[in-house]
């Protein structure tokens, strides 16, 4: 017998159907059916942000940490147009977010009404797909194609916009009714022939000086152990790109480090020698491979990817093999002999150079961020923002647990960390989550405080406080003539916006400070805030400068200008 | 680095604005040279067919092509150089035939288009050819006072006998796993 359902209440049914038990989201106008509908299923969990762009971030963390889809909720107009940040960082990361918005009533759209905009229009070319529901008997199979476009193939985020009145329709709605989804093809497997795989194997049998260079794919995937068998099988060092940290344990004898713009010397030096890279996962970003003319100039290139329109987009590759990365690298790994990189690895050693850091102060990023491993265990997980900070955190923490650094790759969100770790912690509530920022990404999402206080998500937040945009002040200094333009950046007094906020604060402003304050923001049952006053005009070292090769890095200090 | 050259993309679209938006949308981003864009229909019922002429190098051309397959509601895409697909665009093209009649339509039927209407000082022609004969033609009619043109945007099919039977129909993984098993040789140096 079916019942009678609104919009809104099937499309709670639906979210149910889908396995959501949790979202991020902002009430508003053109939503209010939905939020009227919401208190009739407990089981969805909605966690009031304080900004849309905080709500998709969320998501996008909660999605990373998970695995599973996450899903943000925004009103018409404003709302909508706030995912937008938050839909972008998701769409260059691949991250299966999927955002609801409201609309205004069918009747109004096309006359600039209250709170209209065309958010279909707008993220079009930020999501995998977007979709509008023009009538409620659309909602459940264009919801179901939703989820599934974000999950499958490539994750991504979808919006689906619902204007009010389709919230409000009514619709007889009988349960078990749901038709298979179909995608047309577009994400069925990708059956890569074993010749294919034949030739990989021989390349990597012939090869004097391969590289495995391994990205978020392998995370995505879930390809860690088909990636380790390989590794270990054919003793070929690993590279781990920015958002491939932490799907390689970085104890292990055949980690390297991180390539590209901030790479160490010698990763970048043995991209530069190697004869054949054996890419799984990435897309060679720029930021990975600085100028692509002289990008590994003696390697082959064997790509191992999902999205069959990333091979040969930014690198010529020799051998592309399109699927997914778990299934292709252990097929591969079957294949290939066992073999030994003694000679190589003894040259990769020869790269090596003592880690040159600017660091004046007794307070180095190191030393904070091995206090609060040392602290936090194995099993924290560190979510960090976009700037120098970053940079330390990918390089400088020791990573053994899988998938346990999350950061904005493509797209570099400032304020992605705070709402990012909000999500992080759902995924897993309990585990130790750190929010690492600098001063700049910490203020644009700090608002999130609150957010954590009404709903009690014990995220540790940690602000790396120069007292400049550090990245943008970095690059002035170097390639700007030290012209410090809009970058010096003031702060508030943190331990007492943690005051504020009713939550724990400390200030660090000694190496001797660090343990005792991260141990006690670690025990403190809800959020807790501590500050790290760092030496201000710090360097990321070694640095590749835009448009350079990866044979060109400066290594230390530019000598000081000349005074006039 | 290959240089430019005419390339026809051939695009199945389920029918759907928002996929002809999307598609747009990715040609768009990628600023290359658009010559022409149409849409109509195709054969599938239900399936619309794109045309798109593009100058640019292969690689890039190529890029689009695979960027295009990965949208939401695009059933197919394919390039094919420009000589190896026929060509065709219709145009309408009102002009002034005020004491010149004969010498109008003379010029037209040079370029064998018809005089679909006319009035006392006017002729509307109707002219169906590849792209420069349709532009020539109305070089041609300017002196005698050209009122109005609609062109219709260059179709596309793939010439008989050659082996690509339009947009690729079959599934993307199909497409791309046959496409790399022949990158293999690529560069086998």
């Amino acid at each position: 017998m079916p019942e009678s359902l609104t919009g809104a209440q099937l499309l709670c049914r639906l979210l149910r159907e889908q396995g959501v038990d949790l979202m991020f989201g902002y009430p508003g106008g053109a939503i209010m059916p939905f939020y009227h509908a919401l208190p009739e299923f407990p089981e969805l969990r909605h966690v009031l942000m304080r900004h849309e762009q905080a709500a998709a971030h969320a998501a996008d963390g909660y999605a990373r940490a998970s695995g599973r889809p996450g899903v943000c909720v925004a009103t018409s107009g404003p709302g909508a147009t706030n995912l937008v940040t938050g839909l972008a960082t998701a769409q260059m990361d691949s991250s299966p977010v999927v955002a609801i918005t409201g609309q205004v009533p069918r009747a109004m759209i096309g006359r600039d009404a209250f709170q209209e905009t065309d958010i279909i229009g707008i993220t079009l070319p930020i999501t995998k797909h977007s979709v509008a529901i023009n009538d409620v008997t659309e909602l459940a199979p264009k919801l179901r194609d939703a989820f599934a476009i974000a999950t499958t193939g490539r994750p991504g985020p979808v919006l689906i916009d619902i204007p009010k009145d389709v919230q409000n329709q009514k619709i007889d709605w009988s349960e078990g009714a749901s038709p298979a989804v179909s995608l047309n093809g577009k994400h069925g497997p990708t059956p890569t022939g074993v010749a294919a795989l034949q030739e990989a194997a021989r390349l990597i049998a012939e090869a004097e000086r391969p590289l495995l260079m391994v990205g978020h794919g392998v995370i995505l995937a879930r390809a860690y152990d088909a990636v380790l068998a390989l590794a270990e099988k054919t003793d070929i060092p690993v590279i781990t790109t920015l958002l491939g940290i932490s799907a390689f344990p970085e104890s292990h004898r055949l980690h390297l480090g991180m390539p590209g713009m901030h790479g160490e010397v010698h990763v970048n030096r043995a991209i530069q020698h190697a004869d054949l890279i054996i890419g799984i996962g990435l897309r060679f970003d720029d930021r990975v491979t600085g100028n692509t003319a002289g990008f590994a100039p003696r390697a082959r290139i064997i790509h191992i990817e999902l999205d069959p329109s990333e091979i040969g987009k930014n690198v010529p590759v020799a051998l592309g093999l399109v699927g997914d990365a778990r299934d292709l690298t252990s097929r591969l790994s079957a294949l290939v002999a066992s073999r030994r990189c003694d000679a190589w690895h003894q040259e990769i050693l020869g790269f090596t150079r003592a880690r040159s850091e600017s660091y004046r102060g007794e307070l180095s990023p190191e030393g904070i961020l091995s206090g609060i491993r040392d602290v936090s265990g194995p099993d924290c997980t560190v979510v960090s923002d976009v700037g120098q900070h970053q940079m330390w955190v990918a390089k400088l923490y020791p990573y053994n647990t899988r998938n346990s650094h999350i950061t904005s790759g493509g797209l570099g969100t400032m304020g992605f960390a705070v709402p990012a770790a909000i999500g992080v912690h759902f995924a897993r509530p309990d585990r130790p989550v750190w929010a690492i920022s600098g001063d700049g990404g910490f203020q644009m999402n700090m608002q999130e405080i609150a957010t954590m206080v009404q709903e009690k998500i014990p995220v540790k937040m940690a602000i790396f406080n120069n007292g400049y945009l550090g990245m943008v002040r970095q690059w002035q200094q170097f390639f700007h003539g030290r012209r410090y333009s809009a970058t010096p950046i003031w702060s508030p007094d943190y331990v007492r916006l943690a005051e504020a906020y009713g939550i724990a604060g400390y200030r660090v402003e000694h190496a001797r400070q660090i343990e005792e304050a991260v141990a006690r923001a670690l025990r403190d049952p809800g959020p807790a805030l501590v500050e790290f006053v760092i030496e201000q005009e710090a360097n990321v070292f070694p640095m590749i400068p835009p448009g350079a090769t990866l044979s060109d890095p400066i290594e230390s200090e530019p000598a000081p200008l000349a005074s006039p | 680095m290959t240089s430019s050259a005419a390339y026809s993309i051939c695009v199945g679209l389920e029918d759907e604005f928002l996929a002809f938006n999307r598609l747009v949308g990715v040609v768009r981003r990628r600023n290359l040279a658009i010559e022409s864009l149409s849409i109509g229909s195709g054969q599938e019922a239900g399936v619309a067919r794109v045309t798109i002429v593009v100058r640019a190098d292969e690689g890039a051309v190529d890029r689009l092509v695979r960027q295009l397959r990965k949208v939401i509601g695009v059933r197919g895409a394919a390039a094919e150089p420009e000589a190896s697909v026929a060509c065709r665009e219709l145009a309408l093209i009102r002009v002034r035939t005020t004491g010149r009649y004969a010498e109008v339509l003379d010029t037209a039927g040079r370029f064998g288009a018809t005089v679909l209407e006319e009035s006392r000082d006017e002729a509307l022609l109707e002219v169906t050819g590849p792209g420069p004969m349709v532009l020539s033609l109305i070089r041609a009619l300017e002196p005698f006072g050209v009122i109005d043109v609609a062109r219709s945007g260059i179709v596309a099919v793939s010439r008989p006998g050659t082996t690509s039977a339009g947009f690729e129909t079959r599934s993307i993984s199909d497409v791309e796993s046959e496409r790399y098993q022949s990158v293999l040789t690529l560069r086998d140096d």
